[in-house]
């Protein structure tokens, strides 16, 4: 097994998680399952549709969910909207959307459904445990409103449009303007990574 | 006025997955590694039958109303397993009929030979075909570069 992500020590006991799986393919949806129960995972709740996973959805206090992108009824970016607008405490469960051909439209749109992390097939147990591993410290905060429910998307500032002042006294503009030295080269950009003796 | 709410909800999943016991994660990954194995067999013997589906549906009534998405989805699900059992071939086929597919599901005219030379080449792999792996890509990768965009 390559270097993991993260401490190979580290323990993740998910032996009680309550964990919904949604999968339209049976096959794609039993290594998704396989996948889960290697981890721990006691009894992984499977679904085909997204009429089976809003059933469980009404039924079970969930904690985590892993939907495809292609369900047996609907797709997996509309059951998220509809997760996240349900009005249980269940809209809030940390939610993995997998997707397996992928544009950058699809990810765009599953972050707009309001999935927590988007994750492309094929999904190696490394890559799903490192995101679940990021789950667990997840700082997000959540946000309601009528364009969106889900996690919260802002992840980086693009400071205010460009040619428009911002109203804060450190907002920068997004235009940066044209170089005003030279592009370094190479080497110059390579010497930056190399240790020195310092004389002190 | 804005009708936005953020707000902070308990993290249950890290609560839970912080009580004692459970597994390193690395006997976690390893775990996973060995389930996902033992359903090898019967996951890489449903892509023949999946194949065959794809093709039954290429051939059938090319006016019905959801073929796009049908074929799509095939091609989708036979990507997503191949891909997990290292069948390249096969993955990348699949994946090369989803591209062209989406082009065609976003507007652009249908062209249903493309659409066949993709089927006929996943059956090939799909049925355990090795020797000519080679040759088939690099058609397929051919036929996908005269209809799609070379960022998709």
């Amino acid at each position: 097994m390559s270097a993991l992500p993260f401490r190979r020590q580290e323990r993740v006991n998910l032996s009680t998680a309550e964990v919904l799986i949604v999968g339209g393919d049976a096959d794609g949806l039993e290594i998704l399952v396989q996948m889960f129960a290697g981890f721990g995972v006691h009894t992984p709740r499977r679904c085909a549709s997204g009429a089976e996973a809003m059933t469980v959805v009404g039924e079970r206090e969930l904690n985590l969910a892993v939907v495809d992108s292609q369900l047996a009824d609907t797709d997996g970016y509309d059951f998220i909207n509809w997760l996240r607008r349900c009005g249980s405490p269940n809209a809030w469960a940390p939610t993995i959307l997998v997707t397996g051909h992928t544009t950058p439209s699809q990810i765009f749109r599953g972050r707009d459904a309001g999935a927590s992390f988007v994750v492309r097939k094929p999904v190696p147990p490394m890559i799903m445990m490192q995101r679940i591993v990021w789950l667990l410290s997840d700082p997000r905060a959540f946000v309601t409103s009528p364009g969106y429910c889900g996690p919260d998307r802002r992840v980086r500032s693009l400071g205010p449009p460009v040619g428009m002042k911002g109203r804060r006294h450190d907002d920068l503009s997004v235009e940066i303007g044209a170089a005003k030295t030279p592009n370094l080269e190479q080497d110059e950009i390579d010497a930056l990574f190399q240790p020195k003796a310092v004389a002190r | 006025m804005t009708l936005a709410r953020v707000f902070s909800v308990e993290n249950k999943l890290a609560r839970i997955a912080r009580e004692p016991g459970g597994k390193t994660v690395e006997e976690a990954v390893k775990g996973a590694e060995q389930r996902i194995e033992s359903v090898r067999e019967r996951c890489v013997a449903a892509l023949p039958l999946k194949a065959e589906q794809l093709s039954a549906l290429a051939g059938g009534d090319r006016g019905a109303p959801d073929i796009l998405e049908g074929l799509y989805n095939l091609g989708n699900a036979i990507f997503g397993v191949a891909g997990v059992y290292d069948l390249d071939a096969l993955a990348e086929a699949a994946c090369s009929l989803c591209d062209l597919l989406q082009g065609f599901r976003d507007g652009e005219p249908v062209n249903w030979s493309a659409v066949e030379v993709h089927v006929d080449g996943i059956r090939l792999l799909a049925g355990g075909r090795t020797e000519g792996a080679t040759v088939i890509l690099d058609g397929l990768r051919k036929v996908r570069a005269r209809f799609t965009p070379a960022d998709l």
